[in-house]
């Protein structure tokens, strides 16, 4: 499986939070042929099965999640012009002349306003709230009005470029990436090898409320979680101190709210294995959809990979595929080592 | 009862966060004639449920929360002052120099500090004048622990405008008990439910939307809207039907439960709008993300300056809501 | 609309100032059967003489800018990235996560991601000083075999259609203008005229300056693109001039006062022939013309600009109407400042 091709297939379509559903085609035809099962869930998760067919297995869920940062659309005004609301974490600064497109009834290109010199006051002391930018569709108010509604989805342009050194740059990278970085790995294990029932969750909703991993889990109720994600790549303007390093292979994370027990598990397998791996400590809270699956349920041994990308959040993230290589090569070493069993309770006292 | 008289006298009991109605109140024993049973759960909240008269019927929740935003006496002083705490979110320049009343029907004045500049004003800076002169005598009437919120202040305006403080969310609250009173039908088990503990983080719908673990959900509350001056770009417009809500600064509503209320609305001829509300959440949260979570999404009243004693509606709106929550509630969501 | 695959060329070859020979060859190569003479002067200004039928006692200079505003490589760090500064003016908030090439090479200004910045931070636009280029190298040494101190950079922003009539795309200033210089030179003229592909305008309309020299006019024509603010929100005279609104004939500007000749004769010359032209609401800005105006022993000067909206970032917006407008104009004053006695 080649993970720029595969990147390349679904690159062109949108999957801001809320309208996951979009994207399900071109992820069952990613994941043809190496999944036992694959369906939509109720809230644009998508659920992948593939059971190793040994009693009394253990249950892993492998978890990337399938929506992008965006933007809804929430006002269209005289001229043509378009307010919108940002549907995740959005730096306004990275706004000012883009380009756009807009998921109406037909799809539109657009750019954000970039507002003249002479109206915009002293340039470097402030950025516009994203209540204040406009998109200018070159249409009018009326021909816009039969496109777009309140909700519409826009997203950045940003095209699939490659970098010197296999370094690839294109937007919404996370976590499309992860994703096929799980879909890889799943299909590199020998079948007679395998020793967990693999559930893939491709879950909706993370930028937002992390809708689909909550209640996933419910539907999965799995006996451990890896939950694979970006992290920041250290550079320019960021601490060294907790970034990630290029080509130094997957993250694995410690932190209060990840299973340690895990992460040593996964390590190790790294270790006996050769993969290079590097380890990131994240004191509190991950930021990530491991952190309402831990809780879930009567609790999950649950822990985070991360992939290191520089400029998160923008339509122009980049990441090494000798990193995404690695990541599914853990992956598929740790479903394939088997030794790491989840958590029972464990009584102490008497029964 | 006509509609203003309900919510009249839904705004005329107090509810405030954590205390909010029990057993004997107007809304247990007004949604028990029209359901089959009615229980209320750990958390307070009163979850009554209609069957169908299918069998394997599919669970509808609705939730609409009982609470309102008000204040928690925590201090007394010498001079027989009441330092007040706020629940939820307050509005401390409407909430200043308003009359209020406890729990227990004693009424006060809650007021600034002299020489409060109202850009410095917080709820820090109020206390309610109870007309007593020392503790002690404060002590007979108030205690530490009770609470107080705005004297009922229900006002008709023209053209069929309303008026009130708590209209968030009483106006919900009428809603469910006049849905429930005209349903017909439904092909899903209806479970009414009037949620605790919004206004502090959408506490009380967890709990429900746990034990019933509905299939589907409607939150029914109030939104903002962009017709007031200085407002945020917002295409919800008062006297322009019901809102639709697509998202809220607490979640993003099923596409499936949007499209079918924009289609029932549309076949009813039910004036509609659909709403992003940029700030604010609503219990169609825990809806969609408690357990399994459910199909689920919200029907919203424009309201004007909410959070502050005098929420203004349109009763057309309501009308709208009404119409188009009992039309969602007798539809069939997979046609 | 008309040969926009010219236009599209011509945006995004890159040509900063200073480093514009990817735009001028382009042009070359477009107009070469069409020039009775056609040469590039010491500073690199592209100047072609057409023949018309006549020769006119005012000779006559049409002129565009070739060059965009751009990047320049200042210094290549140790982790590999690239340091820069911009070429001609461009606002520090439209340069974050935005693509770039440097040459032949793809590269990102990187963008410190959100959860990074503090509060504060994203309240306040990155300098341009703290911005570098991300190439996907890892070391100083393995981009220096790359990149050298002092090429250049372009935006990259795709060339498209926006609704019906308008186009995006970078450095529609001036291209757009030599466009229609391409255009006009194509068709038979009515007098001997000079098409000037100018240099470095952008930093200091610089180019216009020997190429005025050279050529002497009496009379020059600048086809241009000026700041269109009329979007919504904005009105009054604050708007500048309007999309669709026709060819921008200028008055006055930041730098040049008008010929009044000239400006009512372009002004009859549109209204007799059903062309749309509207002038500046707002005096900012400014061009060749003041190069062409106040060199040697001066010139009479018209300005002719399409109104183009985002003007110095990625994405720039024209109007294909008012383009079309331009062309017409400009077509048509070769002939009337021909005849004109001055």
């Amino acid at each position: 499986m080649n993970i720029e091709k595969s990147l390349r297939l679904i690159a062109g379509t949108p999957s801001v939070s809320g309208y996951e559903y979009l994207l399900h085609e071109g992820i069952f035809s990613l994941c043809k042929g190496v999944f036992d099962s694959v369906v939509s869930l109720k809230d644009n998760s998508v659920l992948a099965v593939k059971k190793c067919g040994r009693e009394n297995a253990p249950k892993i869920l492998l978890n990337a999640h399938i929506d992008q940062i965006g933007m809804y659309v929430t006002a269209v005004h005289e001229g043509g012009f378009l307010s919108v609301v940002n549907i995740g974490g959005i730096d306004t600064n990275i706004l000012y002349a883009s380009q756009v497109t807009v998921y109406g009834k037909k799809t539109i290109k657009g750019v954000f306003v970039s507002t003249p010199p002479h109206l915009s006051g002293d340039r470097d002391a402030k950025l516009e709230k994203i209540s204040d930018f406009l998109i200018d569709t070159g249409l009018t108010e009326e021909e816009l009005k039969d496109i777009v509604e309140t909700g519409t989805p826009v997203v950045l342009d940003g095209a699939l470029d490659l970098l010197q050194n296999n370094m690839i740059s294109s937007g919404s990278m996370d976590d499309r990436i992860c994703m096929i970085a799980i879909i890889k790995a799943v299909s590199m294990i020998p079948p007679a090898e395998q020793k967990y029932d693999i559930y893939a969750l491709f879950s909706s909703q993370e930028e937002v409320t992390s809708l689909g991993a909550s209640t996933g889990v419910y539907e999965i109720e799995p006996d451990m979680a890896l939950v694979v994600d970006v992290g920041h790549a250290n550079m320019k303007g960021i601490d060294k101190i907790g970034s990630l390093k290029y080509k130094k292979g997957p993250a694995v994370s410690f932190s209060a709210t990840t299973s340690r027990k895990l992460s040593e598990a996964i390590c190790r397998c790294a270790e006996v294995n050769n993969i290079p791996y590097q380890r990131v400590s994240e004191a509190n809270n991950t930021g990530t959809d491991a952190h309402n699956i831990q809780i879930a349920l009567e609790g999950i041994p649950a822990t985070v990979l991360s992939l290191p990308l520089r400029n998160m959040h923008t339509p122009c993230e980049i990441i090494s595929l000798e990193d995404c290589d690695n990541m599914a090569a853990l992956i598929s070493a740790f479903v394939a080592d088997g030794t790491y069993r989840g958590e029972e309770v464990c009584i102490v006292g008497k029964s | 009862m006509k509609s203003e008289k309900l919510i009249e006298k839904l705004t005329s009991e107090i509810s405030v966060s954590g205390a909010e109605y029990g057993k004997d109140s107007f809304i247990y024993s007004e949604i028990s004639k029209y359901t089959d049973t009615v229980t209320i759960d750990p958390m307070g909240n009163i979850i009554a449920l209609k069957k169908s008269e299918k069998a394997d019927a599919k669970k509808f929740m609705l939730a609409a929360h009982m609470d309102e935003i008000g204040f928690l006496v925590h201090y007394i002083d010498e001079k027989g002052r009441v330092r007040v705490s706020g629940i939820g979110g307050i509005n401390s320049v409407s909430s200043a120099y308003t009359n209020v009343v406890f729990e227990n029907g004693i009424k006060g004045v809650l007021v600034a500090e002299e020489n409060t500049k109202n850009a410095d004003l917080s709820v820090k800076k109020l206390y309610v004048d109870i007309g007593t002169k020392s503790r002690k005598e404060a002590e007979k009437l108030v205690s530490v622990g009770m609470r107080c919120t705005m004297v009922p202040n229900f006002t008709k305006l023209y053209g069929g405008k309303i008026s009130s403080h708590a209209l968030d969310d009483k106006v919900g609250c009428a809603l469910l008990i006049e849905a429930a009173q005209r349903v017909e039908n439904s092909p899903y088990d209806v479970y009414y439910v009037f949620t605790s503990q919004e206004e502090v983080g959408l506490r009380g719908s967890a709990t429900a939307a746990f034990s019933v673990a509905p299939d589907y959900g409607i939150a029914v509350d109030v939104t903002d809207t962009g017709d007031v001056p200085g407002c945020d770009p917002m295409e919800v417009m008062m006297g322009k039907g019901a809102a639709i809500k697509i998202k809220d600064s607490s979640a993003i509503c099923s596409v499936k439960m949007v499209e079918y209320l924009k289609r029932i609305a549309t076949e009813n001829k039910i004036p509609h709008q659909l709403e992003i509300l940029l700030a604010g959440g609503t219990d169609t949260r825990s809806l969609l993300m408690t357990g399994r979570g459910a199909v689920a999404g919200a029907i919203s009243v424009p309201t004007r300056y909410i959070h502050s004693n005098v929420e203004t509606i349109d009763m057309k709106d309501y009308n709208a809501c009404l119409k188009l929550l009992v039309c969602a509630l007798e539809g069939n969501i997979d046609a | 609309m008309a040969n926009l695959e010219l236009l599209e060329k011509l945006c995004n070859a890159s040509g900063v100032s200073g480093n514009d020979d990817e735009v001028k060859d382009i042009i070359i190569n477009e107009i070469r059967n069409y020039c009775d003479r056609l040469y590039i002067d010491r500073v690199g200004n592209l100047i072609g003489l057409k023949k018309g039928r006549k020769v006119s006692k005012n000779r006559i200079m049409i002129c565009a800018h070739t060059d965009e505003v751009g990047l320049m490589i200042t210094g290549i760090l140790k982790d590999g990235t690239l340091t820069f500064e911009a070429v001609g003016g461009i606002d520090c908030r439209v340069l974050s996560a935005k693509r770039v090439m440097i040459g032949k090479i793809p590269g990102i200004i990187c963008s410190k991601p959100i959860h990074c910045k503090t509060a504060e931070e994203r309240k306040i636009p990155v300098p341009t000083k703290n911005l570098v280029i991300d190439i996907g190298t890892e070391s100083r040494k393995e981009t220096q075999e790359l990149v050298k101190i002092g090429d250049t950079a372009t935006f990259r922003s795709e060339f498209i259609r926006l609704g019906e009539n308008k186009i995006k795309a970078k450095a529609l200033d001036d291209r757009l203008g030599c466009y229609i210089m391409c255009n006009i030179l194509k068709k038979d003229l009515e007098y001997d005229t000079y098409f000037a592909f100018t240099q470095c305008e952008e930093v200091g309309c610089r180019g216009a300056v020997s190429a005025a020299m050279s050529i002497k006019p009496d009379i020059g024509i600048v086809l241009e693109t000026t700041t269109a603010a009329d979007i919504y929100g904005v009105s009054g005279d604050r708007t500048v001039c309007e999309q669709n609104g026709g060819a921008v004939v200028s008055i006055i500007d930041g730098s040049t006062i008008y010929d009044r000749t000239l400006y009512k004769v372009a002004v009859e010359c549109a209204k007799k022939n059903n062309i749309k032209i509207q002038t500046k609401k707002y005096v900012s800005g400014g061009n060749d013309a003041r190069s062409l105006q106040r060199t040697a022993g001066g010139a009479k000067v018209t300005a002719i600009s399409l109104p183009c909206r985002y003007l110095h970032t990625p994405s720039c917006v024209g109007d294909m109407r008012d383009a079309e407008q331009m062309e017409k104009l400009c077509f048509k004053l070769i002939q009337e400042y021909g005849d004109l006695d001055i």
